[in-house]
């Protein structure tokens, strides 16, 4: 069992490896993202030259792939919240590595998806609109209020703990790194030197943020939902929505951080830090979230198809058995049904296995995202045939152009800041080692 | 020879002939009387009752289910026309009774059909309504109750003081060394406070509470309009949304409904009170309706007089300028005071002293009735504003006798403290004279004045 | 050190300077807003950094690296600073109370030339009523216009009157089946609900309510986001996807809020119940255009309404034919009412379905625009 000091200067090499060197590898990557980005800005381009007309939304469906974007970003965005904020309001200790990682996709994701209302808009040009025209009275008003709020709050509560890291670079990297990093460590980490007012400080300025950030990202998806609930549309009118939506959020959230975390901890060597209790731990919460989706999904459906008022026979025909069929089957078994099994299942309960079910959910989530604005709009409000809906390549290309700059973000902040969370880790380790003299409790599997 | 026989055949003939006649002497002598009676006045909005009663015309009796059918007269866009408004029964006491909800102010007409069989038997009765109002309000959009934009701004703002705080908290990091330095209120506060205050002077400048019910900026409402053309589709094609002549008639009903023609005359070629505000150009016009001037032109507001009530005026008199001879004109300016106007009456006409002579006209004397003589003269002169426009309105006999502002206008039977012949006269020189744009002539005034005197039958 | 402080002395009066005169030409409220925020955190900053300077600084033993001491410099304010800079901050107080009356100038309407005073007596002028517009469809004179085998002409001269773009239809004529055999014909415009789920869910008020009961749409406000779209449960609302296809006659003109021509891009579009041309006294396209004379406008204020060819009591007329309203059940209370028929009035068999397919007649429309689909 090394020593704690021992212990300490290689998790600090670890978490400094990623700014000191980089590869050609990463290279490439980034300028894959970079290339997809561009090519999404592009096709954004063309949008606004030709109108939203060169989407594939109509008259009858008037919202597609990018509000399914939006919402399924703003829904990742609450994987920070619930493991850095519930987490350390109960004190679960194993969080400590992870935290970073979460808080930071957080921060990225809100921006992606704040990016994609806008790139949906017929008249962007009029943006300013909503801030001086603004109604209180319209969801569309409440969430920008809760994103903007959500955003402040994440950025506060991913700089918050990143000070005493910061330190830590401006410390050890003082001559080999450029200037711009340099002032920029400077800058940021505030004059940290580790003294009992400055911890006691950070300590209650983590607290009354930990407590803040939860209701506001609760209200977040909440808000989102009622953008859908607040309509008279059959398949939207829910009570229920606000809960549905936020449950969704938290799962999509964990699935998210637990992918971002295999690929960082595979490309950055983490693990001897990010271990295997980890991605159970992580998985553990997944499958509970799981059961929670399952049984909002059952509350939802089972009350609707019992009465079938009118309209409910086509929204159940169009899910379950017609054209969205092959959408909500792959959902509900791939996305809600299947994920748990690889909990319960002990065998799967290795890195890889969680990974893949990780994805799953994930491209459950998003087809979920997708059908529910589509179905909703679909449904004739009078005697009229259905309209379609299929995306162009403009509406793929920008998605696409999402999923880079979501990916991209994550890629360049890890070389400029500390991948994972020094100071929390190196004090809790601290303090496990005082009160029991044995191993930590996050040591173990690497596997 | 007249036998036995012969004469109880013509006995019994003449039995029967006689049965028959009186049997179908009631059939063929039967008519009916419909009295139709309506309240004597009413609220706008209130549901009034008119009772029917039907009886027969020699017995008295009442007749049980006969057809009352209500019509009234409407128009609409130009569309004129009478309108069915219901029909009842008449029951075991040959009393029929008709709920009537009145919408509008004004003297309501209602004419009574009664229908047996193949007669018809018409009546009518008019129901005035003397307050005016709205009716229907259309409040659009919903109040959630507990739902304040305040309470959310509030919200907001401790939200984002909070959060403040703990940036606050971090900045004192950087300056809290080993010197045991503690939390420093001071800074603490003052940013505190200067982010609320920001957040207030925020809130000043755009309430949250913008509730989408509000006139937004360039649009006016719809105002109180008619229309004397009527207008036609004439097919496929580029149709201009207003013709000339339709808006030039709209002009026109602006210009008689607000009391303009009352001075300008109805065809806005000036008066002795006012003159002919037809070359006045657009900014002068809109000036001097906002502000009024001293001598008689009122001040309207925006909200009795929009600035598109004015342009639609604007179009009217644009279109009268090329119908008026100019020379026919009283210059732009307005004409003198209404005092000047007065004097000049009543000391240039020399009837004036007849006048008060020869008003001794006795009582029961067969002197002027208002249907005969009055009523043409109060619709030739009075009628254009006087029925319209609220106060006292000419357009009917009860109407003249309870109606107006200094109710009542007519005392029956003393012409001296009879408002209507002091304004008539032009004796009274508290507000203009009767009509605005010229006292009537001679001989109006004088049947006017005896049907007063005649006790006002 | 001299040179410093005068360096920064003279910066700083060169910002200021800079702001006010940006305030001054732009009249912006947000710029003025900035400046004093940026004004106010510069400040701070600068005092925080003076207070820092002033202190020794002191050599402390790092705990990140033992061995390795280092020199940081420890920054204090002391009361009295404190205190100073409280109440220096106090004067950015002070410009922010002329603000609101700063940005009322600037953010509202261009103010209305000075007018002077009153010199007339208030004129007395009868409270003018508001009307109350509302529209009755008597579904037993509708037959889809089959009868004079044209495409539903309500619709036809609502699109020629406002000079609509393809594929928009304000009033749709849509074709529901009947419980036995056959159909009948709805047509529906814009129901201008009193509780219009559109008004309510608009995040910038583009779409309003006017006093007369109208629902209004405002396309300098509109910002393209669609959400009315979706909560409209009439599919009343049309977008304006791309360059509207709109006649080319229509770029000429000045846009107008009530007559939304020309249709501008990324905005959104409906009936309106033509408010210019009922506030003149005329009827909407669609009455007029009605062979049958199968719509009714009218006034509920005056309780009177009209074909064009006759005038009905609304009240009366209601009661008497059984009308409903399309979806009570959702509470948006609609000003559009229906008789229930299918066009037997006008001698239509139910079992007679089909009408023919609206027309945009453009013989020229807008350089650039194409037509999108439904």
């Amino acid at each position: 069992m090394e020593s704690l000091t021992d212990w300490q200067a290689g998790l600090e090499d670890t978490t400094l490896g990623p700014t000191r060197r980089t590869s050609a590898r990463y290279y490439t990557l980034v300028g894959f993202l970079i290339a997809v980005l561009a090519w999404g800005i592009y096709a954004y381009y063309l949008q606004v030259r030709d109108g939203l007309v060169v989407t594939g939304m109509s008259d009858r469906i008037s919202w597609g792939l990018y509000i399914t974007m939006f919402v399924f970003f703003i829904g990742i965005s609450h994987a920070g919240t619930l493991i850095s904020a519930i987490l350390r309001v109960s004190n679960a200790t194993w969080r400590t590595p992870i935290t970073r990682m979460a808080e930071f996709i957080t921060v990225v994701a809100l921006s992606t998806g704040a990016l994609f209302v806008i790139v949906d808009l017929g008249r962007p040009d009029r943006l300013i609109h909503v801030l001086i025209y603004g109604r209180w009275q319209s969801p569309i008003v409440w969430d920008v209020t809760a994103v903007a709020t959500y955003l402040a709050a994440s950025l506060i509560y991913l700089y918050l703990p990143m000070i005493p890291d910061l330190a830590l670079f401006r410390d050890r990297m003082s001559s080999s790194t450029s200037a711009l990093k340099r002032g920029l460590y400077r800058a940021l980490s505030l004059d940290w030197a580790d003294t009992q007012q400055q911890k006691a400080a950070l300590h209650r300025a983590i607290g009354v943020m930990m407590i803040l950030i939860i209701p506001i990202a609760v209200s977040v998806h909440t808000v989102v939902s009622w953008i859908f609930a607040m309509t008279l549309r059959e398949a939207w009118n829910s009570t229920i929505f606000g809960f549905f939506f936020v449950a969704g959020a938290i799962y999509s959230g964990i699935a998210t951080l637990i992918i971002v975390m295999a690929i960082l901890r595979k490309a950055y060597h983490l693990e001897e830090y990010i271990t295997r209790k980890h991605f159970q731990y992580l998985g553990y919460l997944l499958a509970a979230m799981a059961a929670v989706m399952i049984y909002a999904n059952i509350s939802e459906y089972v009350t609707t198809g019992f009465k079938l008022e009118e309209g409910g026979e086509f929204l159940f025909r169009q899910l379950f058995v017609a054209e969205f069929a092959p959408y909500f089957w792959f959902y509900l078994i791939a996305g809600l049904l299947l994920p748990p099994m690889f909990m319960l299942i002990k065998p799967l309960r290795t890195v890889g296995a969680i990974v893949v079910a990780a994805i799953f959910v994930d491209l459950g989530m998003w087809v979920e995202r997708y059908f529910i604005v589509v179905t909703g709009l679909r449904a004739p409000l009078l005697s009229y045939e259905p309209a379609s809906y299929a995306p162009t390549w403009i509406e793929w290309s920008i998605t696409a152009g999402g999923f880079a700059l979501f990916a991209l973000l994550i890629t360049v902040f890890v070389k400029f800041f500390p991948i994972m969370a020094v100071w929390e880790m190196t004090e809790e380790r601290k303090s496990a080692g005082a009160s029991t003299s044995e191993a930590p409790v996050v040591a173990g599997d690497r596997s | 020879m007249i036998d036995r026989r012969l004469r109880r055949t013509i006995l019994g003939s003449l039995l029967v002939m006689l049965f028959s006649v009186l049997a179908a002497g009631t059939a063929v002598a039967d008519h009916l009387i419909v009295d139709v009676a309506g309240p004597e006045s009413a609220a706008l909005g209130a549901q009034v009752e008119i009772r029917t009663l039907v009886r027969l015309a020699e017995s008295g009796e009442p007749v049980e289910g006969v057809d009352i059918v209500f019509y009234s007269d409407a128009s609409f866009a130009g569309v004129a026309g009478e309108v069915e408004l219901g029909r009842v029964s008449t029951d075991a006491a040959g009393v029929a009774v008709f709920s009537l909800r009145l919408a509008v102010s004004g003297t309501h007409a209602v004419r009574v059909e009664a229908i047996a069989g193949p007669e018809i038997q018409p009546e009518s009765v008019s129901i005035p309504v003397t307050v005016g109002g709205q009716l229907v309000r259309s409040e659009a959009g919903v109040e959630i109750p507990g739902f304040g934009g305040w309470i959310v701004t509030a919200v907001i703002v401790l939200v984002w003081s909070i959060m403040l705080v703990a940036v606050v908290r971090l900045v004192m990091l950087a300056r809290a060394g080993p010197s045991g330095r503690r939390f420093g209120v001071a800074e603490g506060i003052l940013v505190v406070s200067t982010m609320v205050a920001v957040g207030l002077t925020a809130l000043l400048i755009r309430s949250p509470d913008t509730h989408a019910n509000l006139d937004p900026e360039g649009y006016q409402r719809t105002a109180v309009a008619f229309t004397e053309a009527d207008y036609l589709y004439p097919g496929p094609g580029l149709v201009p949304s207003v013709t000339p002549e339709q808006s030039v008639a709209y002009g026109r009903a602006i210009f008689m409904s607000r009391g303009c023609a009352g001075c300008h005359g109805t065809n806005a070629e000036g008066a002795a009170t006012a003159g002919s505000p037809a070359h006045a150009s657009r900014e002068w016009m809109g000036q001097v309706v906002r502000t009024g001037l001293p001598g008689g032109m009122p001040a309207y507001s925006e909200i009795d007089l929009s600035e598109q009530d004015v342009d639609a005026m604007f179009v009217f008199l644009f279109a009268a300028r090329s119908s008026l001879d100019v020379n026919d004109l009283e210059p732009d300016e307005l004409a003198s005071t209404t005092t000047t106007a007065s004097t000049t009456t009543t000391s240039s006409d020399p009837s004036a002293t007849s006048l008060a002579t020869s008003t001794s006209v006795t009582p029961g004397s067969a002197g002027p009735t208002y249907e005969e003589a009055v009523a043409p003269i109060f619709a030739a002169n009075c009628a254009d504003c006087h029925g319209t426009l609220g106060g006292w309105d000419a357009s009917s006999l009860e109407a003249v006798l309870t109606t107006g502002d200094h109710a009542p206008v007519v005392v029956p039977g003393d012409p001296e403290t009879s408002l209507l012949a002091q304004k008539i006269r032009g004796t009274q020189t508290e507000g203009l004279p009767m009509p605005p744009s010229g006292l009537m002539s001679e001989e109006e005034i004088n049947v006017i004045v005896d049907w007063i005197a005649g006790g006002a039958p | 050190m001299m040179g410093r402080s005068m360096w920064s002395g003279s910066l700083l009066a060169l910002a200021l300077t800079t702001a006010a005169a940006l305030v001054w030409i732009t009249g912006s409220a947000i710029v003025l807003m900035v400046s004093v925020v940026t004004a106010m955190l510069l400040w701070f900053v600068r005092v925080m950094k003076r207070a820092a300077s002033t202190q020794p600084s002191q050599i402390v033993h790092s705990t990140h690296t033992p061995g390795q001491d280092r020199e940081i410099t420890i920054s204090a304010v002391d009361r009295r600073t404190a205190i100073r800079l409280f109440g220096l901050s106090a004067l950015f107080f002070g410009p922010l109370r002329g603000v609101p009356d700063l940005l009322e100038r600037v953010v509202d309407a261009p103010p209305t030339p000075q007018v002077p005073v009153a010199q007339g007596r208030a004129a007395q002028v009868p409270p003018a009523r508001i009307r109350q517009w509302a529209m009755i469809i008597d579904l037993r004179s509708c037959d889809g216009c089959q009868s004079v085998e044209s495409p539903p002409r309500c619709t036809q001269a609502c699109i020629e009157g406002h000079l609509a773009p393809e594929p928009m239809e304000w009033i749709e004529v849509f074709e529901d089946e009947l419980e036995g055999e056959g159909s009948r014909f709805l047509p529906a415009p814009c129901q201008h609900c009193q509780n219009p789920p559109c008004v309510n869910v608009c995040p910038v008020a583009a779409t309003f309510s006017t006093p007369e009961g109208l629902v209004l749409i405002d396309q300098d406000r509109c910002i393209g986001c669609r959400i009315c779209m979706a909560a409209c449960p009439y599919d009343r609302r049309f977008f304006n996807w791309g360059t509207p296809p709109v006649p080319t006659d229509a770029l000429l003109a000045e846009y107008d809020l009530e007559a939304q021509v020309p249709a501008r891009t990324g905005t959104v579009m409906k009936c309106d119940f033509c408010p210019d041309m009922v506030r003149a006294g005329a009827l909407p396209y669609c009455i007029q255009a009605c062979p049958n004379r199968a719509i009714y406008y009218g006034d509920l204020e005056e309780d009177v309404a009209s074909n064009g060819r006759e005038v009905v009591s609304i009240t009366r007329f209601l009661a008497a034919s059984d009308a409903f309203r399309l979806k009570e059940e959702l509470g948006t209370q609609p000003r559009v009412f229906y008789v229930p028929g299918h066009g037997e009035a006008v001698g239509r068999e139910p079992t007679h379905t089909g009408r023919m397919k609206t027309v945009w007649p453009w013989p020229r429309v807008a350089p650039g625009s194409r037509v999108w689909n439904r």
